[in-house]
């Protein structure tokens, strides 16, 4: 995808309340104005079955650790089960913010997801993150699940 | 529209694979705080630039970091940037080319207001200044004058900041963004850089991007190793590239252990929890880092602190079931504290470790964080090769960011220098680009069928169904290395990992995929991955297995103690300098013959002098000590 400059950007929707949940020190709190940058698009055209596989390698290939385990665990259990709207949610939460750490904080609910990205798939994602079976995640999960042949 | 227009052949060796050919004046490979800051830099002096790049900018790993930037701003206390300097050339234990960590703590506070001016939102004291907080490793008066606070954040999303800012920025200028491509190869005919050939994963096809200059920012490899901080795209793309063009890796035997990654996951538990507090203790309870460094304690430098951590687990003062860890305190702390200044370090130690920190320590070891080795540059970023005894350019070729290695870090790199490392050298390949180049000027012609060795490749591995599937050969050689080249080495368990390691390489040969698709095919990404990571882990632990000292990072149990030319730890006088073949005060150059995964190893000096001595001494090499 070539992503084009853009003569007009507008504002993407912004996170309204900034609360600083990593290590901040005893820095104060900035007044963060952020560049706007290009809206996030829909792509046209997509197959669900193509859009399946995009959405698995963007949920594998994250900014940190700790989403590439959490997104990748993720996907395996539902990816391959998602509806078109449950995709279409999936694929605005990961690849519209652009701090990946917000994703993070929002799935651990941490810090309240805003209403733009609050959906089933959310909510999913929240209780995925619970880990109420108490399942060992010490790293993301090989893609040999999805060989069929095996 | 604002790239050029595109034209498509077909390669004569498949008829499969449609190749759309680009022209520009630069490309950049990778999309990280550095590659951003390079690709930014050329659009804005007027170069028509393409950014090549496997993920969406603000998406790379630079969005983790957390710490900030070092700059010698003096709005704490009083500083300056040579003190700077002093610490950065210690810091590296005497490996850094002092010439570009001259240019780089020089340029530094430029850097920061540079950025400041780009709208990156800077922490600031209630005067209004950017706020500066306290690192490791930094101190004031070249190391006579206590702690120095010279470490600029963004609250906590500096990293983040950074690439929403530069990406923001360089979007004005009009660069053109090929997003979420591989790329495979460099361009290369007779010695020069003539650009890269990658694959769009959107739609399977190939492109040749064409252009006189092309700059590697792909970042690190920590994924060589089994338990590391760094995200599942740290795959030393950029390096392996450079190595299959027949060109050397510089340092790659000098890996960073971050003292404190979360027994098991390897998550990263920020440097900043022992800046407002945090203690290490072991079995007994006991603060160990006294002892280790009675100085600076937990804010030693980390190789000194990931050092005595792996050796009080060696002594037998590990906790856990199997004394393979030891316990980061901070329950010590007020509650407030924690919530206020470490809110984040909870979910981490909960979700991962399954610990309150407000009741319990977090286990932690050691863990692969960074990689100070990478592709060899000048200071100007221009890529180096030696012949001969001197240091030659690479036309074309250009690198910067954890991909580089100028070399700032040398045998260890201080917190909060990589992002400046980033933004300082990524400015200045750009700037040296700009120097010797009109945008606009004709390229030279390239062969019809460049790139078809990295075409065929992709097609044999697309079509790879030998015995063993991807994941296990990569399993293997992560467990090789964390086993045989981890934070203490000795010579025969990293010659066993050496010889594992050939073995794990040539396994490769048989390996077995099963997507066959050509689009969004991540069983073939990630295998090619693979295949790039594999180069990166072959160079570390043979360069390892050779050097027989221990100098920053890379630690001998059995050669402990750092071999230079001159005995530091005695007064020089009557001593004889040894000859450059007796001792390590010197670069490791590796090469990889990729059909056997057969190492080679040359060496090449240190740079002693600044760039200017009157303006910034350099310093002299002595024992380091916190």
């Amino acid at each position: 995808m070539v992503v084009h400059s853009v003569c007009q950007a507008s504002l993407r929707p912004a996170v309204s309340t900034v609360i600083s949940r990593g290590y901040r020190g005893d820095a104060p709190e900035p007044t963060i104005i952020e560049i706007p940058l290009p809206p996030w698009q829909e792509r046209a055209g997509e197959s669900l079955d193509i859009k399946r596989k995009r959405l698995l390698y963007e949920s594998r290939k994250r900014g940190m650790l700790e989403n590439c385990i959490l997104l990748s665990l993720f996907a395996k259990q539902y990816l391959n089960t998602m509806s078109e709207s449950q995709l279409k949610q999936y694929d605005r939460l990961i690849n519209e913010p652009s701090n990946d750490w917000d994703i993070y904080y929002w799935a651990t609910e941490t810090q309240p997801t805003p209403d733009v990205y609050q959906s089933e798939v959310m909510e999913m994602l929240k209780e995925f993150t619970k880990n109420k079976d108490m399942e060992q995640r010490l790293d993301a999960p090989n893609l040999e699940y999805l060989d069929k042949s095996s | 529209v604002c790239y050029n227009e595109a034209i498509t052949r077909l390669l004569t060796i498949s008829t499969q694979y449609p190749v759309v050919d680009h022209e520009f004046d630069a490309v950049v490979v990778g999309a990280g705080g550095a590659g951003l800051r390079a690709a930014f830099g050329l659009s804005e002096a007027g170069f028509n630039t393409a950014c090549v790049t496997k993920l969406f900018p603000t998406r790379s790993h630079t969005v983790a970091a957390q710490g900030g930037i070092n700059a010698a701003l003096g709005n704490m206390e009083e500083d300056n940037w040579r003190w700077h300097f002093y610490d950065t050339v210690k810091g590296s234990d005497w490996l850094g080319d002092q010439d570009a960590i001259h240019y780089m703590t020089e340029q530094a506070p430029a850097a920061v207001v540079e950025l400041e001016n780009f709208g990156m939102p800077f922490s600031r004291t209630e005067e209004g200044k950017i706020y500066q907080r306290a690192f490791g490793g930094q101190s004031l008066k070249f190391g006579k004058g206590g702690q120095a606070h010279r470490c600029c954040c963004v609250a906590d999303r500096t990293g983040h900041s950074l690439l929403h800012t530069l990406y923001g920025r360089s979007l004005r200028y009009d660069t053109s963004y090929f997003v979420e491509y591989f790329a495979l190869d460099l361009l290369m005919e007779d010695g020069e850089c003539k650009g890269v050939i990658a694959l769009c994963m959107e739609d399977g096809s190939i492109h040749r991007f064409r252009a006189k200059n092309t700059v590697i920012a792909t970042g690190g490899y920590g994924r060589t190793f089994f338990s590391c901080t760094s995200a599942h795209t740290s795959t030393g793309d950029g390096n392996a590239m450079v190595t299959r063009a027949g060109l050397p890796c510089q340092d790659l035997e000098f890996v960073q252990f971050h003292p404190t990654g979360i027994y098991g996951a390897g998550c990263l538990i920020t440097e900043g929890c022992r800046g407002e507090g945090g203690i290490l203790i072991n079995s007994e309870g006991e603060r160990f880092m006294e002892r280790y460094a009675p100085n600076a304690k937990d804010l030693a430098s980390r190789d000194v602190v990931s050092r005595s951590m792996t050796i009080e687990i060696r002594e037998g003062r590990g906790v856990g079931p199997d004394k393979d860890h030891v316990y980061l305190q901070l329950h010590h702390l007020p509650p407030q504290q924690l919530a206020a200044r470490l809110p984040g370090i909870s979910e981490t130690a909960m979700i991962f470790a399954g610990v309150d920190v407000t009741k319990d320590p977090i286990p932690v070891l050691p863990t692969v964080h960074y990689n100070m080795g990478g592709v060899p540059t000048n200071y100007k970023g221009q890529v180096i090769t030696h012949k001969d005894g001197e240091d030659t350019v690479v036309p074309g070729l250009y690198a910067c960011g954890e991909a580089g290695c100028a070399s700032v870090h040398g045998a260890n790199r201080l917190g909060a220098n990589s992002l400046l490392d980033l933004v300082v050298f990524g400015r200045a390949c750009a700037l040296t680009i700009a120097e010797t180049n009109t945008p606009g000027e004709k390229l030279s012609p390239l062969k019809p069928n460049a790139g078809e060795a990295s075409v065929a490749n992709l097609d044999k591995i697309r079509f790879a169904n030998g015995s063993t599937r991807t994941s296990e050969i990569r399993l293997n050689m992560q467990k090789t290395m964390q086993s045989h080249a981890a934070v203490f080495r000795t010579g025969d368990v990293l010659k066993e990992g050496c010889d594992k390691m050939e073995s794990v390489y040539k396994s490769l040969e048989d390996i077995k995929t099963f997507d066959r698709g050509i689009v969004w095919n991540t069983d073939l990404v990630e295998t090619l991955e693979l295949q790039n990571l594999m180069l990166n882990a072959v160079q570390t632990i043979v360069s390892a297995e050779a050097r027989t000292e221990s100098r920053g990072a890379h630690a001998r149990e059995d050669f402990k103690d750092r071999v230079d030319e001159y005995d530091y730890s005695k007064p020089l006088q009557g001593q004889v300098k040894k000859p450059f073949e007796q001792h390590w005060r010197k670069h490791t150059l590796s090469y990889v013959d990729p059909k056997t995964g057969k190492v080679t190893l040359e060496y090449r000096p240190v740079i002693d002098n600044s760039l200017n001595a009157e303006d910034c001494a350099a310093i002299p090499p002595a024992i380091r000590s916190y």
